[in-house]
């Protein structure tokens, strides 16, 4: 029952939602944004939920003193201390906001800006001219590396034969980058069109605990 | 001693790479930037031919971690706004880029002059993901639950009288600064009907080169670099042409690196043989 009731009403919803958007006359009766109103409010259900699932796995964690508990107590702790701090006084609260602007945005920032680190690192150490195809994966990087900065204009100017370094790496990007990145995204596609199709109409059931 | 150039501590090269990114913000060089006519003049040119009274709607869908290649950007595009009298609804698919942004994008207004409710507004994050959007497209009251970020009422800002739909008669463009998704993929998937201008950071700038291409996307502002040139063409030199200099040497340096590493490299391979 656990099983087949999620799988009945997935495939009824597809069917409706096919519908929905296919009939105009469903679209006037303002159909499809009924349906988007549950989904909205669906959507805040499942922050809940979310919440919920992470202080049952964390618990767990502490409960059986699992490797490094110590982070699952911390992060219950800050979680629900600033949930509380939020709900007690408001998000616009200076101490709230100050949780936010002194602490998570400069973290936030530092965490990212440390990737230009690793970047140089690896790029120093992975960039290898091993055979034909690294040699060209590496000229087409460093010319799009000079072209997004300044040297590059000085270089060969945008106003040169064949719009400069930035007007090559913009046919790079516009040409041969945009063909490849089209044909993974229709392979991607044609993947997630499959396997929903699957799901509709309950052939695929694995994420339900069943078998395909 | 040339093999040598392929195994170089990394405590140097952090080093160096810190060296490159500090000089330049302490003593800018002041590299001239020359505009992207593929990316950047073609969202300038967008955002030109709108008329005075037309609303845009801005979408923040990025966090503290790419404040340094969107904020300004963000910045940029609104002053440019604000010269046209455009008017600016304010957005966003992240809760924690409106949240971060909220003071911002206030003093901004503040600095050109713009009166909230009538000249823009800011709506918040609203949960639900692309269904709020796609109910906020028949009514978009209903869908922003009635009240912007400040928990202000929309009938008490004018503004918001004349936005009752998510529509292409009602907005002139949406501009969506993203760092990732959600993003300008709601935008393409579910109003391809609205102008699409985006603001992106450079890392992801090769996935969307192909809608630009396609017309789904009128104008595509490229990191910092992007922002840099937006600043050159609205006339206010600001933090992203600062920055560009620290840019220019950290690239250079990673070329550097690859450079001498492959000297490594070939020199290590020749004696090997």
């Amino acid at each position: 029952m656990r099983q087949q009731v999620p799988s009945i009403l997935t495939t009824v919803m597809a069917i409706i939602m096919f519908l929905v958007i296919m009939l105009q006359p469903l679209q006037d009766m303002g159909a499809e944004a009924s349906i988007n109103r549950w989904f909205q409010m669906l959507g805040t259900v499942a922050l809940f939920m979310g919440i919920w699932n992470l202080t049952r796995t964390h618990l767990t964690i502490i409960k059986k003193r699992r490797m490094n508990w110590i982070f699952s107590v911390w992060l219950l702790v800050v979680m629900y201390g600033y949930m509380l701090l939020g709900m007690i006084q408001g998000n616009e609260s200076t101490v709230y906001r100050w949780f936010y602007d002194a602490l998570i945005v400069p973290i936030s920032s530092t965490m990212f800006a440390m990737v230009a680190f690793y970047i140089v690192s690896g790029a120093y150490r992975a960039f290898r001219v091993r055979n034909v195809e690294a040699a060209i994966m590496m000229v087409c990087a460093v010319w799009v590396m000079l072209a997004n900065v300044p040297v590059g204009d000085l270089i060969w100017s945008p106003e040169g034969w064949l719009g400069g370094m930035q007007g090559i790496a913009n046919w790079l990007a516009k040409v041969p980058n945009s063909a490849v990145s089209r044909a993974i995204s229709v392979g991607t596609f044609f993947g997630a069109m499959s396997t929903q199709l699957r799901i509709f109409l309950g052939i695929e059931r694995r994420h339900l605990g069943m078998g395909a | 001693m040339w093999e040598k150039l392929a195994n170089i501590d990394n405590r140097i090269l952090y080093l160096l790479v810190a060296l490159c990114l500090v000089i330049p913000i302490v003593k800018p060089i002041g590299m001239p930037i020359s505009i992207n006519e593929d990316l950047t003049v073609p969202f300038y040119d967008f955002i030109e031919s709108l008329s005075e009274g037309d609303i845009v709607l801005f979408d923040i869908s990025y966090s503290a971690s790419n404040d340094t290649e969107l904020t300004p950007m963000v910045k940029a595009v609104m002053e440019h706004c604000a010269k046209k009298g455009v008017k600016i609804i304010v957005a966003g698919q992240w809760e924690s880029g409106l949240y971060f942004t909220k003071s911002i994008i206030e003093e901004k207004a503040e600095e050109l002059g713009l009166i909230y409710g009538e000249d823009w507004v800011n709506i918040g994050f609203k949960a639900g993901g692309t269904a709020t959007w796609r109910l906020m497209k028949t009514k978009f009251w209903e869908g922003a639950m009635g009240r912007d970020i400040n928990d202000v009422p929309f009938e008490d800002l004018p503004l918001m009288h004349r936005v009752q739909r998510l529509d292409a008669d009602t907005f002139a463009a949406i501009i969506c600064f993203t760092s990732g998704s959600p993003g300008d993929g709601t935008w393409i998937t579910y109003f391809p009907e609205i102008p699409l201008l985006t603001g992106q950071v450079a890392v992801q700038v090769a996935s969307r080169m192909r809608y630009l291409q396609t017309g789904q996307m009128k104008g595509l502002l490229a990191g910092m670099r992007g922002a840099a040139e937006y600043e050159q063409l609205i006339g206010h030199l600001d933090v992203a042409t600062k920055l560009m200099d620290a840019q220019t040497l950290a690239h250079l340096l990673v070329i550097f690196f690859i450079v001498l590493g492959n000297i490594g490299y070939v020199a290590g391979r020749r004696r090997n043989a």
